[in-house]
């Protein structure tokens, strides 16, 4: 028989899987779907909105122009010599991109369920496709500040080179705690309303509407942990040259993240096999 | 293990957890343990939480080329099998083998995203099947061809009829080259030219040395494609052999409502009596406080029986008893052993029963039984009626059944193995003027001149 079996594939199904094992050669061989999925969500976003892609920026603009017009305006927040629009904006963008990009990780197997239930693919692709969108729109906010910085005289420089290393780092520190959390979150529905409450905190504790200097310096060890803290400040460098004193616990951000991301892969995948079952 | 076989399951289980089911153990420790453990479930220890076997102990071996055929009622673990298979939920304890790509139908049009456009759903569904980009290029026209969506193409796929869409999910599928697909009722959905395309298209798959495992409660579809069957039932193979076989069987019997291991009992020899108190409602879990407590049934003498004749009355005697009075009906639905839902009697309107009391014995009078030689499901159910619409609330799937026989009912035999569901008499006469006496005695060939 011209028979190919040695070549087929072969699956086996089994109760036990080993805690190391992520299959990450099953998601490889399915890298055009993960394509597909990030298009899908880009796509199927905007589809029946008069205004199409606009929303990717109308909604970060609408926020903008609060924060200017109540901290620029009325409160008067001291940013030294930069003006506070650019000043607020960039900070926003690496903030937002996390903050969207969490709650889209942490859903993903939960809102993708109608897929997870029924079809069969490496489920590792989700936190990656859900959280594509963020990164889209985070590039077309890149590309509106730097039109908005020259207007007020901030040019782009060489230091612009660290922007797509900044945004997958934060984003890899959303998709970090979307690998851990994503599975709980299908178990316990209170998972995403707490990120939510976290993830709000974190906007007003993050020097976002306000530069670090006005955090009591003995704080300041304690404060700086915090690794949304390093990619504003690193942002506000590269689009407006303000100056960042990369401190050891910078360092510590970077592990961290890169711990969570790695040990999130395992726990993610002790976790997805039992989500269907619990959903 | 033969070299051919392509897919092998060995002790294959998965149970769920299903609190409240009332499987557990008694919980045990010290008496503040216990208190704790009632309030925080996650101490409890493994043997004292509810647990639901779906499905417990499968074995089969299938060779390149063959059709199973799955059968059973519904809640006896079909889908749960195929989902297991397909790599969608992880077994509780064995194991299975499969060599080569697996496809999966499991409900149609999966994966698809309704505003997306049929051709980007046909290579997201192929991507989610593992298929590369060029393959689905190559192969793609085929698949428009054969889901007959032509011009539709590059239309979202929401703006598509439901045949349209069905078409597309199937051929998908169907098409793109999986060595072992995975089918759950596909064939009782869609129009019958496409039941009849499906059909054809099984088999050529199947001839083409590939591998078929087929959900279906239409045991016509069962036995005109699978090679085999198994017959699941409460989450056990209970019979396998040839596709012909299991499904006469399956037909003729019927599956005790008790707790012991299941095995068919033929109609006749059933008690007429059943007791449901213990039956679950399975999937369509309508049993949301159980009322109905015993269904008897009784011929025309007042005999109980499970044999009837067409034409004969036929009494359902329904023992129910409610905590509140919140039902204000009855009713029985006739259905042939394959579900299908024949016809449906409610105690309501002028020869009904009024209002219900808390606990009591009703009857339901058949004073002429329609049905054609045959067995028949029985699903009796309880209800409160809103605004003209019945709301059961406690409906037992597959109460009892009957076993019915036609004999002189029509005024003449069955004539044919198919008379559909339904005897009807009928009266015949000529509405043309027979020829004149002269003419027909001419008219023979060989009489005497």
């Amino acid at each position: 028989m011209p028979d190919a079996t040695p070549t087929l594939p072969r699956k086996i199904i089994q109760a036990e899987r080993p805690w190391w094992r992520l299959d990450l050669a099953d998601a490889w061989a399915h890298r055009e779907l993960l394509w597909l999925l990030m298009w899908r969500n880009v796509t199927s976003r905007y589809a029946q909105m008069a205004l199409g892609m606009v929303w990717a920026i109308l909604e970060p603009l609408a926020l903008l122009l609060t924060l200017v017009l109540v901290f620029g305006f009325f409160v008067r927040v001291d940013t030294g010599n930069i003006p506070y629009p650019v000043f607020v904006f960039a900070a926003q963008i690496p903030w937002l991109l996390f903050a969207k990009a969490t709650m889209n990780a942490v859903g993903c197997l939960q809102e993708h369920m109608a897929l997870v239930s029924k079809v069969s693919f490496p489920r590792l692709l989700l936190p990656f496709a859900s959280v594509f969108r963020d990164l889209f729109d985070s590039v077309i906010l890149v590309l509106i500040l730097i039109v908005v910085g020259m207007f007020y005289g901030y040019f782009p420089t060489w230091r612009l080179i660290v922007v797509p290393a900044l945004l997958l780092s934060v984003t890899m520190l959303a998709i970090a705690i979307g690998l851990w959390l994503a599975g709980p979150a299908v178990r316990m529905r209170d998972v995403r309303p707490i990120m939510l409450i976290i993830l709000q905190m974190g906007f007003y504790f993050s020097p976002i509407l306000f530069p670090p200097s006005l955090v009591p310096p003995r704080f300041l060890p304690i404060y700086t942990m915090n690794p949304m803290y390093w990619a504003i400040e690193i942002s506000r460098w590269a689009f407006l040259g303000r100056p960042v004193d990369l401190s050891p616990s910078f360092v510590m951000a970077l592990v961290v993240v890169v711990i969570a991301f790695v040990s999130g892969l395992f726990v993610y995948a002790a976790n997805e096999r039992a989500a269907v079952d619990v959903q | 293990m033969s070299s051919s076989a392509v897919v092998r399951v060995e002790g294959l289980s998965k149970r769920y957890l299903v609190p409240g089911s009332g499987t557990a153990e008694p919980l045990s420790g010290s008496p503040a343990m216990i208190w704790l453990k009632q309030r925080v479930p996650a101490l409890r220890r493994d043997r004292e939480k509810d647990w639901f076997w779906a499905l417990s102990d499968i074995d089969f071996v299938l060779e390149r080329g063959e059709v199973l055929g799955i059968i059973g009622r519904n809640g006896a673990g079909k889908s749960t099998l195929l989902k297991l298979l397909s790599g969608i939920v992880a077994p509780t304890s064995g194991r299975a083998w499969l060599t080569g790509r697996v496809g999966s139908l499991l409900e149609i049009g999966t994966g698809f995203h309704p505003d997306l456009s049929g051709r980007d759903n046909v290579m997201l569904a192929a991507a989610l099947l593992g298929v590369s980009r060029a393959q689905v290029l190559r192969q793609f026209d085929e698949i428009i061809d054969y889901a007959g969506i032509g011009t539709f193409v590059d239309v979202p796929v929401k703006r598509y009829s439901s045949g349209m869409y069905m078409r597309l999910a199937y051929s998908v599928t169907a098409l793109l080259r999986s060595d072992i697909l995975l089918l759950d009722e596909v064939l009782a959905v869609g129009d019958a030219e496409f039941q009849k395309k499906t059909k054809r298209n099984v088999d050529s798959i199947a001839h083409d040395g590939r591998t078929v495992l087929f959900v279906s409660h239409s045991m016509a579809s069962i036995k005109g494609l699978c090679t085999r069957c198994i017959w699941l039932d409460r989450g056990r193979i209970i019979r396998q052999g040839s596709a012909e076989e299991i499904t006469d069987l399956y037909l003729q019997t019927l599956v005790k409502h008790t707790d012991e291991p299941a095995g068919p009992v033929d109609i006749p020899h059933a008690p007429p009596r059943v007791d449901v108190t213990r039956h679950h409602g399975y999937y369509t879990v309508v049993r949301q406080q159980p009322v109905i407590s015993w269904v008897e049934t009784v011929n025309s003498d007042g005999t109980p029986t499970r044999l009837f004749r067409t034409g004969q009355p036929l009494r359902i005697r329904i023992g129910f008893s409610q905590r509140r009075k919140r039902c204000d009906y009855l009713a029985v639905a006739f259905h042939t052993m394959d579900d299908r839902r024949l016809t449906m009697v409610f105690s309501l309107g002028g020869g009904g029963l009024g209002s219900l009391p808390v606990e009591g014995v009703a009857e339901c009078l058949i004073p002429e039984l329609r049905l054609v030689s045959g067995d028949y499901a029985l699903i009796v159910e309880a209800g409160a009626t809103a605004d003209g619409v019945a709301e059961p609330i406690d409906s037992v799937s597959d109460a009892t059944q009957v076993r019915v026989s036609l004999d002189d009912y029509l005024g003449y035999p069955g004539l044919t193995r198919n008379q559909g569901y339904i005897a009807q008499r009928s009266r015949w006469s000529h509405k043309m003027d027979p020829p004149p006496e002269a003419e027909r005695a001419t008219a023979v060939p060989f009489g005497p001149a």
